[in-house]
């Protein structure tokens, strides 16, 4: 009896959205803690082989990572009905839950709009997707660096914010 | 225009110390500028954003108990 009330819908969408979160932050946390601590330390010649083949596979699953986390997240948040309460941080719902979920969604929309409208449209000109001078390749280069670990910083109360609204609030 | 240049030549050559001082000040004023921002430096130290990401979880947490 309980299984046919089991609400496989919900169960799908909590799914994908941590099964896609692990995808984006696994990737972020590569880029930060692995791969830009080593390129120094890579010979030149070898350089452009992380650069050419890695980086670009890299970012194709951590930008369409986040897309889903946030995707799958806010229509999770429809489902159990709390989507309003938390972009509200629940300010008068008297819920502890709603505050922690709601500054977990603030902060990964922030990251998200990093990934997609900072990070990537630098990394594209680093890569060579999008032509560039030598200086503006530099400039890009520290940017998008920049805005990795902005969130690499971020990312920390923001799973804080959605872990522990389900466990300890 | 010949006292400007008069007086243009007088710096230079009467200003050799001033000059020099000039030169350092706009040095010192350069390397300011090549200097790091305290954001720059936070998170170019890999350990340095990792503390300061627990530091925000603390201030969140803080906020989250202020709210209720």
């Amino acid at each position: 009896m309980e299984f046919v009330a089991f609400d496989w819908w919900t169960q799908f969408v909590r799914w994908g959205h941590i099964i896609s979160g692990i995808m984006w932050i696994g990737h972020l946390w590569y880029f930060n803690f692995t791969q830009t601590p080593t390129m120094p330390k890579i010979p030149a010649e070898l350089r452009p082989a992380v650069v050419r083949f890695i980086l670009p596979e890299a970012l194709f699953w951590f930008r369409w990572g986040a897309m889903f986390t946030l995707g799958f997240g806010l229509v999770l948040a429809y489902m159990n009905g709390y989507l309003v309460n938390a972009i509200k941080l629940g300010i008068g719902d008297g819920n502890h839950k709603f505050t922690a979920i709601g500054i977990g969604m603030w902060l990964g929309t922030i990251m998200w709009f990093n990934v997609w409208f900072i990070i990537m449209p630098n990394q594209n000109k680093v890569m060579g997707v999008t032509s560039a001078t030598p200086d503006e390749i530099n400039a890009a280069r520290r940017t998008a660096g920049l805005a990795s670990r902005i969130n690499t910083m971020l990312s920390i109360p923001m799973l804080y914010g959605m872990v522990f609204a389900g466990h300890y609030y | 225009m010949p006292v400007i240049a008069d007086d243009h030549r007088q710096t230079r050559i009467c200003g050799a110390k001033l000059s020099e001082r000039m030169l350092r000040f706009a040095a010192r004023g350069r390397e300011r500028d090549k200097k790091e921002s305290g954001m720059d430096s936070l998170l170019n130290n890999l350990w340095a954003t990792i503390i300061a990401g627990f530091v925000l979880t603390v201030i969140e947490i803080l906020v989250i108990h202020a709210i209720h």
